[in-house]
């Protein structure tokens, strides 16, 4: 019998070889009569889909029905919003997920922005990412050069950060997860080493995307995997340091 | 007694930190600001991550756009922090204007100066649980968003002074 993970990749796959009249939700959105007729998607659609499809397989509909629910208004919005922060959170709380934070340099993201380094900071002392309870980490799988331009930007006394090829290693061998960038802005799939993602911008071959988490350009991203994977996890356990009273 | 020395050694070892952090950063600040008599343009990352931020300031993508941005891409917004002038004279002078590219945020001086302490302290009270207890390089990342916050300040009061 197929395993959840075994169930989510091949729809994942499924879904991905197929563009043939699917078109990236912001263009449809620029370009209406152009793509009349067409199937909207985007990177939540992508995710939802799979694990709708997944959940209502193994027969659990009630956590299936349940997935789109979990929308908000952040500042900017006018309606309420689905991102995966809150879907990311109940299933990590209840239905036994287990979250990873990953970010490709601890202390110089190749973006030159701060917000990866103070959420890495966070993770690192809260053992919290957007809210959801972290169990492992992979630091610094992509280390940016000292030579890269943006590398000054950020604590540049910090020094070149060591790759870490062990927990990417450990990481390649996931071979099914969801993942997670800004906070749940933008929402992407996970296997063997792989990110899948769509872009909402765009139609054709350019709609659906693979790429090794080395290349994928986000800086700091959190991966939850389905409890069928966790015995996989072998990646450094996150181990929060114990507050001391002052001598 | 042991721990003693322990906590003490932790303290001197953040505190050379801390000279060396202020040492290298004045020499790779490369912000500029401008000063229009009563206003005076930062950019928006010098108030930090915008998980901190964004409460203050708003998104950080242009104020135009509806849906967050599906790459990381790096918006140039300024913030403009005014004293003693009405609202409506500084967005007189700094319009938004989504076809320049042209994002601008408007924060009042004593509101700005507020924000900036409360993040010192608590950025502070932060340190005094990671000095004894975390990483060094965790310990280090909060003494550069404390002097970051000091430089606001810093820049703040010299751009805006009575």
């Amino acid at each position: 019998m197929a395993s959840f993970s075994d169930i989510a990749v091949k729809e994942m796959i499924a879904l991905s070889s197929d563009t043939k009249n699917k078109v990236g939700r912001e263009l449809y959105r620029a370009e209406p009569k152009k793509y009349k007729g067409y199937i909207r998607t985007d990177c939540s659609t992508f995710v939802l889909n799979v694990l709708k499809h997944t959940y209502d397989t193994v027969g659990n509909t009630k956590l299936s029905n349940s997935l789109t629910s979990h929308v908000t208004k952040r500042g900017f919005d006018t309606k309420p919003v689905w991102y995966g922060d809150l879907m990311f959170k109940d299933l990590v709380k209840n239905h036994g997920w287990k979250a990873i934070y990953l970010t490709p340099d601890k202390w110089h993201p190749n973006d030159g922005k701060e917000e990866h380094t103070f959420a890495t900071s966070q993770v690192l002392k809260t053992g919290f990412y957007a809210g959801i309870p972290v169990s492992y980490t992979v630091l610094n799988y992509n280390p940016t050069p000292k030579t890269h331009p943006k590398y000054p930007d950020l604590l540049p006394y910090l020094g070149p950060q060591k790759l870490n090829s062990v927990d990417l290693a450990a990481l390649n061998k996931i071979k099914f997860g969801i993942g997670m960038s800004r906070m749940g802005e933008h929402n992407w799939l996970f296997s063997l080493g792989s990110v899948y993602e769509v872009h909402w911008n765009s139609v054709g071959a350019g709609l659906y995307e693979i790429r090794k988490l080395p290349n994928f350009p986000w800086n700091s991203n959190l991966i939850i995997v389905p409890p069928d994977m966790i015995p996989m996890l072998t990646m450094t356990a996150l181990v929060l340091k114990k507050k001391v009273s002052k001598p | 007694m042991w721990l003693k020395l322990g906590y003490l050694r932790r303290t001197f070892i953040c505190v050379c930190v801390l000279l060396i952090v202020l040492t290298q950063s004045s020499c790779t600040n490369k912000t500029i600001t401008q000063n229009y008599g009563q206003a005076l343009i930062v950019d928006y990352e010098q108030f930090g991550p915008p998980q901190l931020s964004e409460a203050l300031l708003g998104q950080d993508f242009w104020q135009w756009q509806t849906t967050p941005a599906h790459s990381p891409k790096k918006y140039d917004i300024k913030v403009v922090i005014y004293r003693n002038l009405a609202l409506s004279e500084v967005e007189k002078r700094y319009p938004v204007d989504p076809e320049l590219i042209q994002d601008y945020r408007y924060l009042e001086y004593s509101r700005a100066k507020i924000w900036i302490k409360n993040q010192i302290s608590k950025i502070q009270e932060e340190l005094k649980v990671s000095v004894p207890n975390q990483e060094l390089d965790l310990i280090i990342y909060d003494f550069s968003r404390l002097e970051n916050m000091y430089k606001l300040l810093v820049t703040l009061e010299q751009g805006l002074r009575n």
